[in-house]
């Protein structure tokens, strides 16, 4: 039979359908910004997104130590993605670009980076979602979730994670006074104290991950990395882009550095005032 | 839901006066060695067995030529699993020698820089271009083009268990897409087209143990890249007749 106008008319019907279900209408216009926030959050902490049941976006970034982790380094898989800190999810509505390769847009495409085959819940997005299926918080709204629908309130949860408040005690001023004589806000400028810029450390030149290169394929740009906000850092050491740096010195030195204890000490308080943290140092 | 209803039925009318002179359906289908090919089915290459469990592809951009134009617009078709379907609308008055069609997913819909395309997360989940559809690298924006996984028993025990004895092909990249070009083989145009497409062709030459085990170049700067390339280049060669079907 030959692929007639009639086949064609289902097909339309079909695809008419289909665009409407897909769109999931009832639970994207259902919801109100705070119904939205909670169901991110609900799914940020969802374990059964996992191929076993037991890993969720929590499971790296962790509310503890600023929606990151301690680790130095986690997400990597066999495919060529290479492992790398864990980056702090607080502020990071005010990113332009994610990652530390800048490869991702927007906090809706990070979260498909999870939900992939390949990625760190080890499940297709179907198989995923399907599992979510009869959770209580999504039950009470009486509609099933799409992976649009999931990516978006994963996203609104994310955008209400701020910044720590700084405290701006003495030691911040101190602190934030060497910070500019040694120009360090050339790259870690603005309220983040980060550019939103790939930069190449002094200390970090070759290593199998490409950094910015990959993604773009300007030679400039290897081994180039997204410039973390300082206002998280000291939260979850340890720090850099592989978690080559087990404490601030050898941050430093890897900026090229040689650092005196005192400028090394100072730094530290400064970085705890940058987090909210306001311990004395010690006698 | 009513409003979609409502626009149905006002469009029936004039889809029914709508005259195409041929639509055509094809069909893609599998083949290893000149042989029908199944997932999971186990398959011999250089005296090793192999089976694949995923077998998934875009065909998008089919076409006749009628003179220097393209005969209807861009379409994306997601052959997933071997399991899939797509039309080619004729033109008025053309009975084309040949077809044309791309693997992969046209550059618009897959801007690597990511300023241009509309980002895969916004389709509903049954679209192609859907995340949804596990064809989407996530990394960096884009499109995997061709996904071919499977097993291979690379020891010769006869089973799968050992390790490493596992494949993952993922090509990509707009650099890598590839535009098939295929003969009509009759001189009339038949309702319905088997589009053959033998993987032993396109693995024909190909070093399939150690690094080429596992291809997923999201970029041209990858050290897989190279195979990735190969593995399209051969395309043409894997697709490689139109068969009228009845």
């Amino acid at each position: 039979m030959p692929w007639n106008p009639y086949l064609k008319l289902l097909g339309l019907f079909w695809v008419l359908m289909s665009c409407n279900s897909a769109s999931n209408p009832s639970f994207e216009t259902d919801l109100d910004s705070a119904a939205w926030v909670e169901l991110g959050k609900s799914l940020f902490f969802e374990t059964a997104w996992s191929k076993n049941g037991d890993v969720s976006c929590a499971h790296c970034h962790r509310p503890e130590f600023g929606f990151s982790d301690t680790l130095p380094r986690a997400g990597g898989n066999a495919f060529g993605v290479p492992a790398r800190n864990i980056p702090s999810l607080l502020g990071v509505s005010r990113k332009t670009l994610l990652n530390w390769d800048g490869g991702v847009r927007s906090l809706e495409e990070q979260a498909l980076i999870p939900l992939h085959a390949e990625g760190d819940f080890g499940l297709p997005p179907a198989q995923s979602l399907q599992r979510l299926q009869g959770k209580d918080y999504l039950e009470k709204w009486g509609y099933s979730l799409n992976l649009r629908t999931a990516v978006t309130a994963l996203a609104r949860f994310q955008q209400t994670l701020t910044l720590p408040e700084p405290v701006m005690d003495k030691h911040y001023q101190i602190g934030l006074e060497w910070f500019q004589n040694q120009n360090c806000q050339q790259c870690h400028a603005g309220p983040s104290f980060s550019d939103g810029k790939f930069h190449r450390l002094k200390a970090v030149k070759t290593s199998a991950d490409l950094g910015r290169y990959r993604i773009t394929g300007i030679p400039q740009d290897s081994f180039a990395f997204l410039t973390p906000s300082l206002c998280t850092s000291w939260l979850s050491p340890p720090f850099l882009h592989d978690g080559q740096a087990q404490n601030l010195n050898e941050a430093m030195q890897a900026h090229g550095l040689e650092l005196s204890q005192g400028e090394i000490q100072l730094l530290e308080l400064f970085l705890q005032r940058l987090a909210g943290m306001a311990a004395e140092p010690p006698s | 839901m009513k409003s979609i209803r409502l626009l149905f039925f006002l469009l029936l009318p004039l889809l029914g006066c709508t005259t195409v002179d041929a639509d055509v359906e094809v069909v893609p289908v599998l083949e290893w060695d000149g042989e029908a090919l199944t997932l999971n089915q186990d398959v011999m290459r250089n005296g090793q067995s192999l089976r694949f469990t995923e077998i998934s592809f875009y065909i998008s951009d089919v076409h006749v030529l009628q003179g220097n134009s393209k005969s209807n617009p861009q379409s994306i078709n997601l052959i997933k699993n071997g399991q899939g379907r797509f039309g080619v609308v004729l033109p008025q008055s053309i009975n084309p020698d040949t077809f044309y069609f791309s693997l992969g997913v046209p550059s618009s819909f897959n801007d690597s820089s990511g300023s241009l395309a509309k980002p895969a997360w916004q389709y509903g989940d049954e679209n192609p271009l859907s995340a949804a559809q596990n064809m989407y690298w996530s990394w960096k924006p884009g499109y995997i083009f061709m996904k071919l996984e499977g097993r291979i028993d690379l020891d010769g025990d006869a089973q799968y268990i050992s390790a490493g004895e596992t494949f993952s092909i993922h090509t990509g990249l707009n650099s890598l897409l590839r535009t098939i070009s295929l003969a009509n083989p009759s001189n009339q145009i038949a309702p319905k087209y088997a589009l053959k497409m033998d993987l032993a062709r396109l693995f024909d030459g190909y070093d399939l143990q150690g690094a080429g085990l596992n291809v997923h170049a999201m970029s041209s700067q990858d050290a897989d890249f190279v195979r990735a390339e190969y593995i399209s280049n051969r395309l043409s060669n894997a697709f490689y007749a139109l068969e009228p079907l009845p």
